[in-house]
């Protein structure tokens, strides 16, 4: 019994499965790559996995991490030569290790995200934007277990940088993530909506670089 | 990918069933092939996946390097929606190219509610939907399946229909096109050209003339087309190819699991089923190939779950063999096996508990009728005995949820027939109650009543199907004859069976209703949530054709079909005999009883069936 972790990359095509059919998809992958992963139990026993963030639908990301338990021991390299022969597209696994710290212990996510503006955007977005997040409270409405509430979200971004490119704004983002508090960087959107509703993009994209832990080392 | 697409998907339902990309698609250079193939099924993503024949000739094209087979499906609503919005062109699911550049859309026609799907697929992919209104530069049109058997609606839309298996026909006819497309021939002479080839049906170049009536006075052949075009047939099934790795889908399919075809064709002659008819003469593969494949397909898959697809599967002759080998590999490696199309007379115990060592599943029987009178007129040679003791045989073994699916509105049918259903199910009832492993479970029985559809090619083709009313008349009986609460009855509105019923015995005049509904809107007559009827009998109204001529109206033995120049391989002779038999409730027996000469045999060289 190895408690094993791998860390993959979900890019490209593969961003559009969503959190179940990424599961199905890594299922299907560990027995077409026969990893000696622990099967559940029941009439349709499958690769026992589990994965530490759930991304959202349409996101890329570069740190997913997949936890199992491997019966019998194989080496790093060979479970990511396996793996990756049997991924499809847009899936990458990118290391293979023996587990050592508890999904528990992730208290963040780092995201880039890429603002598109089709009409190009003013010269004072970027001061505007910077100055919007760095207000003592941000209240936007957010999904909490007992429905929607009024949340000051300020606390939960450790970090938001604005960086002016020549097709729109890259953000860089350190955002609370993990079992305690948890958010979505779908709420900076909403909050820029709220508040300054004409520096809102055309469109977003979303990429996930980083996952951190409480003393601010990243996860692995 | 597009940056238009990109942001589209973010914004649709399931996006997974536009991106492609899955385990095993077949990815090549454009510029490296000669002939670009775009494999359309007219429903969406999770069905489409679910179809053998798209896997098998998928594989089978993409093995020829000169050839890119792509998948396409039709997009849910949302999905057209956003496409039509930022003027982006229904495209293949491999290279996310737009298809109106590619040289072949293909289409297969599983079911006639899928017709206007196929129109919208053109219109959104930016074709003229009309055939002559295509020119040269456009892709051929092309559709197979089981409704090819009768495509008269369609024949205003697609260039060429493929009768039949196509696993040797499809290359004959990119092989065609590829010598056309060095000579520089025109359509109009490649089509010519087309209608030589055994299996392809030029619908252009046959002109239909009617008497005052409406039936059919004439079907004539012009450039030298051939009077009657005959389905194509493989006839060795373990030389031919079969694909050895298939597709895995990244989300959910409706058939989400290896599938083994074990065998084409039905010894069986149940005088409704156009597929008994339509798919003969029987042709087997060795439990040898079967198994070799099963396996090779899970390994590589990854898959978890393997069903075993024919007609009538418990006919086959080496199943015990077939489970046993399958099963010798499954139980170690975790893996389930499905038989889902089993017959009630010859399910053994022994059978089942093969299947259940790794999963029980629920049972379904389809006795089709409820009297021993009907089933013999429709020619489902199964006894009640047979029905209960299988039953018998499953609650004894610690199943307690049977599913029994019956007809309405079959031919000679009567009230007692209806009556006698319920009838049945209440001795089902009894039978748990004498026999149940455990009753403390309960029991749950349902029913299910499905309106019947005269196809074409079978001994009902005939047939004037029963008018909604009467439908509903009967759905009302049957429901005040079940007195049981452990019986669950299930029928659906005859609206959509109405529909088939036309569509499927349709002419080429019906091409203009289908023209005319499309453009109201209709494109998902499948889903019930987008599915119309009004907006049908509308088209109807306008386009001044009469839904009852061809649903409810008992054809004379001499007419003229629409399909009457399309054959199966039955001979009309055959049909007609049956068609006698079952107004005399008169039994067949089976193909491997004794053979009755349908003239399928004739499709094979040797002419030996082997049932």
């Amino acid at each position: 019994m190895h408690k094993f972790r791998i860390q993959f990359s979900k890019t490209a095509r593969a961003a559009y499965l969503s959190h179940l059919d990424t599961m199905r998809t890594l299922q299907r992958a560990f027995a077409r790559a026969k990893i000696p992963a622990k099967h559940t139990e029941g009439f349709n026993p499958h690769a026992y996995i589990s994965i530490a963030l759930p991304l959202s639908l349409g996101y890329t990301s570069e740190c997913e991490y997949v936890d199992f338990v491997l019966l019998e021991l194989l080496s790093e390299e060979e479970v990511l030569t396996r793996l990756n022969a049997a991924l499809p597209e847009g899936f990458k696994a990118l290391r293979a290790y023996e587990q050592e710290l508890k999904v528990k212990e992730i208290v963040g996510a780092k995201f880039i995200l890429k603002f598109e503006y089709d009409n190009g955007y003013d010269d004072d977005t970027v001061s505007k934007l910077t100055e919007l997040f760095s207000r003592e409270s941000i209240i936007v409405m957010k999904k909490s277990k007992r429905g929607e509430t009024e949340t000051d979200i300020a606390p939960m971004i450790y970090s938001i940088d604005f960086v002016p490119e020549k097709d729109g704004i890259r953000v860089l983002a350190h955002l609370a993530a993990g079992n305690t508090v948890s958010l979505n960087p779908e709420y900076l959107l909403r909050a820029i909506k709220k508040e300054a509703g004409e520096l809102l993009p055309d469109f977003v994209s979303f990429h996930r670089f980083s996952v951190t832990c409480t003393d601010g080392q990243t996860f692995h | 990918m597009q940056k238009k697409l990109k942001r589209i998907l973010t914004r649709v339902t399931k996006p997974a069933r536009y991106t492609g990309g899955e385990y095993n698609s077949v990815m090549k250079n454009a510029n490296d092939v000669r002939v670009r193939f775009a494999f359309c099924f007219p429903d969406v993503y999770e069905i489409g996946m679910s179809h053998l024949g798209l896997r098998i000739l998928y594989g089978v094209l993409n093995e020829r390097e000169d050839c890119w087979c792509e998948r396409v499906f039709a997009v849910w609503p949302d999905m057209e929606a956003e496409m039509r919005k930022e003027g982006i062109k229904l495209f293949a699911l491999e290279s996310g190219d737009p298809i109106d550049r590619f040289d072949f859309v293909a289409f297969t026609l599983q079911y006639e509610m899928s017709y206007t799907a196929v129109l919208n697929m053109l219109d959104l992919a930016g074709l003229p939907v009309y055939a002559k209104d295509r020119d040269d530069s456009m892709p051929l049109v092309i559709a197979g399946g089981p409704c090819a058997y009768n495509p008269e609606p369609l024949a205003d839309f697609v260039d060429i229909f493929s009768l039949g298996e196509g696993e040797e026909a499809l290359c004959e006819l990119v092989d065609a096109y590829e010598k056309a497309k060095d000579e520089g021939i025109s359509k109009k002479e490649f089509l010519i050209r087309v209608a030589q080839i055994p299996g392809f049906y030029v619908p252009s170049l046959y002109q239909v003339n009617y008497h005052p009536d409406g039936t059919i006075a004439s079907v004539i052949p012009t450039n030298g087309a051939p009077k009657t075009v005959r389905k194509r047939i493989i006839e060795d099934l373990d030389s031919v190819y079969y694909p050895e790795k298939m597709i895995v889908p990244s989300t959910e399919i409706v058939h989400d699991r290896v599938v083994l075809e074990v065998f084409r064709g039905c010894i069986r002659g149940c005088r409704f089923c156009q597929a008994g008819y339509a798919y003969r003469p029987v042709r087997a593969k060795r439990a040898k190939t079967l198994i070799r494949q099963g396996i090779g397909l899970c390994e590589d898959s990854g898959y978890e779950e393997i069903s075993l697809a024919s007609l009538s599967t418990s006919d086959y002759k080496e199943l015990p063999a077939l489970c046993d080998g399958l099963l010798e590999w499954c139980e170690p490696h975790q893996t389930s096996l499905q038989l889902p199309s089993l017959r009630a007379d010859n399910f053994s115990q022994e059978l089942m508990q093969r299947v259940q060592k790794v999963r029980k599943s629920g049972l379904t029987f389809a006795p089709e009728a409820g009297s021993a009178r009907l089933r013999a007129a429709i020619n489902k040679n199964l006894t009640e005995e047979e029905i209960l003791h299988a039953c018998q045989v499953a609650f004894e073994g610690g199943w307690n949820s049977v599913k029994l699916y019956f007809m309405i509105g079959l031919p000679t049918e009567t009230d007692e027939d209806i009556v006698a259903i319920a009838e049945l199910a209440q001795k089902v009832l009894w039978t748990w109650k004498r026999h149940a492993a455990n009753k403390s479970r309960g029991v749950k029985i349902t029913v299910s009543a499905a309106c019947f559809v005269p196809k074409p090619g079978t001994p009902f083709q005939w047939f004037g199907q029963n008018t909604r009313e009467e439908f509903r008349r009967k759905a009302y009986l049957l429901r005040d004859s079940i007195k049981s609460k452990a019986i669950t009855y299930n029928w659906h509105e005859p609206d959509t069976s109405y529909l088939e019923a036309v569509l499927a015995r349709g002419d080429r005049r019906m091409s203009a209703v289908l023209y005319d509904v499309w453009k109201r809107g209709a494109r998902l007559d499948g889903w019930s949530e987008y599915f119309d009827f009004d907006a049908w009998m509308d088209a109807f109204k306008a386009c001044e054709i009469s839904p009852e001529f061809y649903a409810n109206r008992m054809r004379g033995r001499e007419e003229i079909m629409p399909w009457e120049h399309l054959s199966t391989g039955v001979s009309r002779r055959h049909l007609l005999h049956e068609w006698d038999a079952a107004y005399a409730s008169c039994i067949s027996p089976d193909c491997r009883k004794q053979c009755t000469g349908c003239g399928a045999s004739d499709l094979l060289c040797g002419g030996v069936c082997d049932a």
